[in-house]
This record gives C-alpha cells, sequence and structure tokens, in this order.
C-alpha cells in the first residue's frame, strides 16, 4: 500500500524516515520482548531522533510497533522523556503508571481521591519507582512509589488479551510517597501519548488490513476468490479510508505543536481528534477484518483476533473512542469554537 | 477551551500590484489580509445569515458576491493564473478563499463549484477559450455547467451517446444530456461528446463548450425533490459549435475528463469541507437559541460528526496541497469523495435528528434551508461518481483486490 500523505518539510526528510522505518520493523521483528525493545531503542539512539522530529520519530515507532502487536514500555518511556529537559527522579529508572481508563485521563484521580488506581505497561523492576500522576487542583504531579509496593498489590490484565502484559492497580488505599510530588507539565504529555497511541493504533489496522486482504485474495468460495465479490471489495475499501484518513489526521495533529499549523487550534484538542479516530478506525477495520475471515477471524487459525484485542485495549487508553467523541461533542454543544484542526 | 485568537489586524491592498504580487507568492500572508478584508468590508454583510432561497436566486446573488470580492481588491482572484483574469498563485490560495469565507460566516459562491470543476482543464488544455470566458466567469459576470450525465449514462460515463459530428470549421451537436448541475442558469455548458465511433467507449469522445444560447439548445430544469431546480436536463438539436470551442484535441476526451475528476473530487470536496465546518457551528447556534430539547446520544453524535468533518479537512487539505505541488492525484482521490459524502450526509443527518420536529414543522427560512439541504446532501453519494464506484475504483487501484469478473 502506497501512503499518500505529503512529507512534511521540516525535521528528517523523507528518506531518512523511510529508512528508519524499515529499522524499526526489523528492530520489533528481532526483539521478542518489551526489554529488548527498549535496548535497542536506546542502542540505535532513540532519544536523539525523537529530539530531533518528535512528531515524525512518535508515529513511526508507534506505528511499526502496532503493527508488531509488541508489548513495550515505549509509551510510558517517551511520556517521560518529554517532561522536558529534566525529568523528574532522572537519576533513578522509573515507570510511568497510566490513568485507569474509567478516570478523565487529563485529571487522573480527581473521582475517587482517597484511591489508587492506574494501569502499568508491563512490570516494573524491583528497586525502581513508579511515578502515579495526580490531580492536585488544577495541576497534575507525580508521586512516587516504590515497584515493590506496586507489584504486591497489582494484578494481570488477562482478559480480553491474553498476551497482555498490563498490570491492574486498582486499591482502596493511598499510596505511600516515598519522595517529594513533581508537577509536571500532563496536558502536553497526555497530547504527545494519545497521538503516540492513536499511530500505535494505527498500526495495529495496517496489519489487519494486510491479513484481511491476503485472505481474500487466497480463499476461494463458489469457485472464486472471495475478494472478486463487491460485498467485500467495498467492505476492504471503507476500511482502507478509515485508515487512511485516520492517518491523515493523526499527521495533522502534530501541525499547532511543531509550530506548522495556523494555530487556530489547541495542541490538546488537536490529540483528542488523532485519538478518537483512530479509534473509530480500529473499530471499522476489526470488524471488518473478522467478518472477511469467515470463521477463521473468530478462532485462534488466524491471528486476527489478536489485532482485535489489541487495538481495543490500546482504544481504551488515555480515553476511547465513544468518551471523546462525547467530550468533543459536549464541548462544542456548550460552546467551544469548532477548530478547523487541519488548514491549507 | 478558549476562543480562536482574532485575526491579525493588517492593512493589504490587494489591489496594488507589488502588494497583489506579495500575496500570491505567500498564502499565508494572502490568508491573513483576505481574513482582515472580510472581516471589516460592510459591503459583505449582505450575503450573511442567509435562509432558504431558490436555486436561481442563490446562485445569482452569490455571483454578485463574486463580483464585489473581484472588483473590490481582486481578492477571489488569487490562485488563477494571470493569463485568464487572475492574480497569480495556486490551489492553495483557492483553498484558503473557500475557508476563509466560511470562517467569515459566508458562504462559498455556488459558481465556484464549477469553476473550480471545469476551470483548470479548460486552462490546460484549451488556454483560448479560458483567456476568452473564464474573466467573466471570475468576475461572476457568467458561469458555466458541466455536461456529462445522459439518460443512458450515469455512473457508465463511457456509454454516452451525444455525437459530434465535424463539418468544415464546425462540429454538429445532437443528443440529450441530463442532470447537469447549475444547467438551468448557465451561460456556457463543457459538454463531453461522442466523436468517435458508437462502440469506441472512452476512445472515442471529445469535450466541447457551447454556448447556452446557440439555436438548437434547449435547456429544462429539474427539482430536487426539495423543489429546488438544481439540475437541468439540456437537448442538442443541429447545434452548430465552431471547431475552436473543443476543450483538447479530438477524441481527447477522456484524458480531459480525467484531468478534470482530480480538481472536482480534490477542490470540490475542500469546498465542502470548509463550508461543513461553518454550518456545524450554525447548527450548534440554532439549537441554543431555540432551546431545544437534545435527544439521547446527541452528544456523541455531534462529537461524531464533528470528527467526520475534521477528518475530511485533514485529508483534503493534504490532496490540495498536493495538487499545488504539481501531483497528478490517481485513484486515491476516491477516498477524498467518499469523506466527503459521509461528511455531508452525516452533517445533515445530525441536523434532521437534533432538529426533530421543527425540522419537519418549522417554516423559519433557516430551518427551511437544512429541509433543502438534506435533500441535496443525498447527491453526495450520487454525483461525480457514486459512492459505489469510488469504492470499486479503491477496491481495483489502490488495493489491487482481484477484480469482480475472476473466476
Amino acid at each position: 500500500m502506497t501512503p499518500t500523505s505529503p512529507t512534511p518539510t521540516t525535521g528528517l526528510d523523507a528518506e531518512t524516515r523511510k529508512s528508519l522505518s524499515e529499522s524499526l520493523t526489523q528492530l520489533f521483528a528481532d526483539s521478542t520482548t518489551g526489554d529488548e525493545v527498549t535496548a535497542a531503542l536506546t542502542e540505535m539512539g532513540w532519544a536523539e531522533v525523537e529530539a530531533e522530529d518528535t512528531a515524525a520519530a512518535t508515529s513511526l515507532l508507534f506505528r511499526a510497533q502496532g503493527a508488531a502487536l509488541a508489548n513495550t514500555t515505549a509509551l510510558s518511556d517517551t511520556m517521560i522523556r518529554s517532561f522536558e529537559a529534566d525529568p523528574p527522579y532522572a537519576a533513578s529508572k522509573v515507570t510511568l503508571a497510566l490513568p485507569h481508563p474509567s478516570d478523565d485521563a487529563a485529571r487522573p484521580g480527581a473521582q475517587h481521591t482517597s484511591r489508587t488506581r492506574a494501569i502499568l505497561l508491563d512490570r516494573p523492576l524491583t528497586d525502581t519507582l513508579v511515578l502515579l500522576p495526580t490531580c492536585h487542583g488544577d495541576r497534575v504531579v507525580l508521586r512516587a512509589v516504590a515497584a515493590e509496593w506496586v507489584l504486591d498489590r497489582c494484578t494481570s490484565v488477562r482478559g480480553f488479551d491474553p498476551a497482555s502484559t498490563w498490570l491492574l492497580l486498582d486499591i482502596p488505599d493511598e499510596p505511600p510517597v516515598v519522595a517529594e510530588p513533581v508537577v509536571v507539565d500532563w496536558v502536553s504529555a497526555i497530547g504527545l501519548g494519545r497521538r503516540a497511541l492513536a499511530a500505535e493504533i494505527l498500526g495495529v489496522c495496517d496489519a489487519a488490513l494486510d491479513l484481511a486482504r491476503e485472505h481474500v485474495a487466497a480463499r476461494h468460495q463458489y469457485g472464486r476468490a472471495i475478494g472478486s465479490f463487491q460485498a467485500v471489495r467495498h467492505r476492504l475499501s471503507e476500511a482502507f479510508v478509515a485508515v487512511e484518513s485516520a492517518t491523515a489526521v493523526v499527521d495533522a495533529s502534530w501541525n499547532d505543536v511543531v509550530g506548522e499549523g495556523s494555530l487556530d487550534t489547541p495542541p490538546e484538542w488537536a490529540s483528542v481528534v488523532a485519538k478518537a479516530r483512530a479509534g473509530r478506525a480500529q473499530s471499522e477495520v476489526m470488524r471488518t477484518g473478522v467478518q472477511v475471515l469467515g470463521a477463521m477471524g473468530l478462532t485462534l487459525e488466524s491471528t486476527m483476533h489478536r489485532h482485535v484485542t489489541r487495538a481495543a485495549a490500546l482504544d481504551l487508553l488515555l480515553g476511547g473512542q465513544a468518551r471523546l467523541e462525547t467530550a468533543l461533542g459536549d464541548a462544542l454543544l456548550t460552546g467551544t469554537t469548532a477548530y478547523p484542526f487541519a488548514s491549507i | 477551551m478558549t476562543e480562536a485568537p482574532p485575526a491579525e489586524t493588517c492593512a493589504v491592498d490587494a489591489s496594488s500590484v507589488a502588494d497583489s504580487v506579495t500575496l500570491a507568492n505567500d498564502p499565508s500572508a494572502y490568508r491573513q489580509a483576505l481574513r482582515h478584508h472580510l472581516a471589516t468590508d460592510p459591503h459583505l454583510d449582505q450575503f450573511r445569515g442567509r435562509g432558504h432561497v431558490s436555486t436561481e436566486d442563490r446562485i445569482t446573488t452569490d455571483a454578485r458576491m463574486m463580483s464585489l470580492l473581484a472588483e473590490g481588491g481582486g481578492w477571489n482572484l488569487f490562485g488563477w493564473p494571470h493569463r485568464i483574469g487572475g492574480r497569480g498563485g495556486d490551489e492553495r490560495h483557492r483553498g484558503v478563499f473557500y475557508d476563509e469565507l466560511s470562517r467569515a460566516g459566508l458562504p462559498v459562491p455556488e459558481p465556484q463549484l464549477l469553476l473550480e470543476t471545469l476551470g483548470p482543464a479548460v486552462t490546460r488544455f484549451s488556454p483560448h477559450l479560458a483567456e476568452r470566458h473564464a474573466p467573466a466567469f471570475l468576475h461572476g459576470k457568467e458561469w458555466w455547467g458541466q455536461c456529462f450525465s445522459e439518460p443512458e449514462a450515469g455512473s457508465d460515463l463511457a456509454a454516452l451517446r451525444t455525437r459530434a459530428t465535424r463539418q468544415d470549421d464546425h462540429y454538429l451537436v445532437n443528443g440529450q444530456k441530463l442532470w447537469t448541475s447549475h444547467g438551468a442558469t448557465a451561460t456556457r455548458l463543457v459538454a463531453l461528446v461522442r466523436t468517435g465511433t458508437p462502440e469506441s467507449r472512452h476512445r472515442g469522445l471529445s469535450m466541447i463548450m457551447l454556448d447556452v444560447d446557440s439555436p438548437g439548445v434547449t435547456v429544462r430544469p429539474i427539482a430536487l425533490a426539495s423543489g429546488d431546480n438544481e439540475l437541468a436536463e439540456i437537448f442538442f438539436d443541429d447545434v452548430l459549435v465552431p471547431a475552436d470551442q473543443l476543450v483538447g484535441e479530438e477524441n481527447q476526451g477522456w484524458a480531459v475528463a480525467m484531468f478534470l475528476l482530480q480538481y472536482e473530487r480534490a477542490m470540490y470536496a475542500w469546498q465542502s469541507a470548509s463550508a461543513a465546518l461553518r454550518r456545524i457551528t450554525e447548527l450548534r447556534d440554532l439549537l441554543r437559541e431555540e432551546q431545544l430539547p437534545l435527544p439521547d446520544g446527541a452528544r456523541r453524535r455531534f462529537g461524531a460528526t464533528y470528527l467526520d468533518i475534521v477528518t475530511l479537512r485533514a485529508r483534503s487539505s493534504d490532496t490540495v496541497r498536493r495538487l499545488a505541488g504539481g501531483d497528478t492525484v490517481g485513484p486515491e482521490a476516491s477516498v477524498d469523495k467518499v469523506l466527503l459524502a459521509s461528511a455531508e450526509q452525516g452533517l445533515l443527518d445530525l441536523a434532521r435528528d437534533l432538529l426533530g420536529p421543527d425540522f419537519l414543522l418549522s417554516e423559519s427560512p433557516r430551518v427551511r434551508a437544512w429541509r433543502a439541504d438534506w435533500w441535496y446532501s443525498r447527491s453526495a453519494t450520487i454525483l461525480g461518481g457514486s459512492a459505489e464506484v469510488q469504492r470499486t475504483i479503491l477496491a481495483d487501484h489502490v488495493l489491487h483486490l482481484p477484480k469482480e469478473d475472476d473466476r
């Protein structure tokens, strides 16, 4: 499939992006665990690539991660790096806990002041710190707790996606904070996280759409490839439109962050749009992917189910499609400008 | 969330030659200057907040707005080449023009729809015709209709039968065209006609421009279900057309049509995307003013519809930039068309559902406009290649799925 988005005029050039994309695909193919991915990225000097062109680096890394269905802590690591020059607790290895999907991700913990709940992407190492973002008035602070405290209280999240490495922390206790809480620019971090997740969801969609295309060309019924039936062709065209258009949305969501936009649209609004649109795309692609694979789509025979469950989990993180669409509608109906989002 | 910042104030006189060159070279400077002009010219107020009017009134009023903009600074002339009466610049200027009109609460003038569709193709393939007639089009003095469809050739355009026969330095045109947008009021028509054998399909087609007042041309308006004469059928009985009114060469019509489709798909999508952002804001304001109770699920649907509109904007602005950069926009433009249709129909369905009983019962000019637009929005999945044709194009030429006749 040929991507049709134009190349941005700043940052990494088209050729560099292409070669980075290939390196990342290879990196995910060669790594079997999240730790291996983290080590390989460090060796590549990923933090420098990211500093040079955050938009391109984030889009490429997470799209490749999505396509590989990899489990890593890249999201947590990327968000921690975004806390400017002096990331909190820089001296030690830290993990960022992500807001519980039932919380408003922009205001974690605001709904349950005496409860501690969060999602961890993977098991933190012992003797490290876990940072819990917590709403404190109008600001969000990071509260550091010992990884052991979290490990003793969390459960694995394997119900829908047996391959998941996620941990759920949901307890009626205040955490024993081990250091002074740090105020961070949570609005920007969550915007970055949403753009990254949107790219990852689209990577999962790319892979699912490829599976579906291969299947409908190979599978014959009634003496012909099922991909030659108009009903099947049109569904796949619609799924393709969903991915292509969400890609344009995710690309455009960076404009006001990197200074190319008309500054008409707040970056945090743009990141909500991107995440919501990617959420919509996965819902359309997965529905179609499962359907055109016939019975294979809902059994373990095909890997389609892994895409369905991974996309569902990524959709939920930092605000799912339904929640974000409602939030946009709410804001608009109560008088917020219908921001142009993308312009010529 | 805060409101968008006010436009930077700047006093640029687009009619001065120096400023005109600057604006033609810099779409952002053009945007700022245009934004300032649209916000401050009191003559434009008459075109704001229009309720439902007949198609004929709407197109005539819009043409007057084009005259006002052309003669009061040349604001709508940017993006078009000098030799056809433009001020220079490229497709980005035109995109900015439509977007800023919408932002300023003004309509995208109806004649601009076919100016975008026909202007670039005529300029490219028959510059002499564009030089002769496009200046009047740009100044709102005339507009053109596009005669493609026929009773037996809708989605299957290459089946068309209207015939043009060469006779010395003229063509003799006979046949019938159908569903011609702006056909009821246009001065000139650009028609796709058969110059080859009846079996020649797309190889035997030519594009020709003809005057509506030529002897032998009969125009009959076709009303949409809304009662508005959006379309027309046009009959040609031994119409003599000078041979120099061919657009491109004889039998080159399909290539001209394919070139034209890039603009029809890309620029029309962007015009619609711009206008839709204004319309969803107007819908919100109407709901608030009338204090209409919202049905269950209204908040999410409102957000989802907004999402469809900005998705179209993201995709379509990329495509406009590609056109401006000289890229050929191929079958992937069907993505834009599919998005356009879902955004437009989604918006009008949202209006219908959120206005509730008022959608049927109210006679206010604004609600009448939503009703008429609802019917018009049904054409988004029909005209310019139906929704089914677009999906088939994507399946064949982008996804490379097995062909429908593969056995």
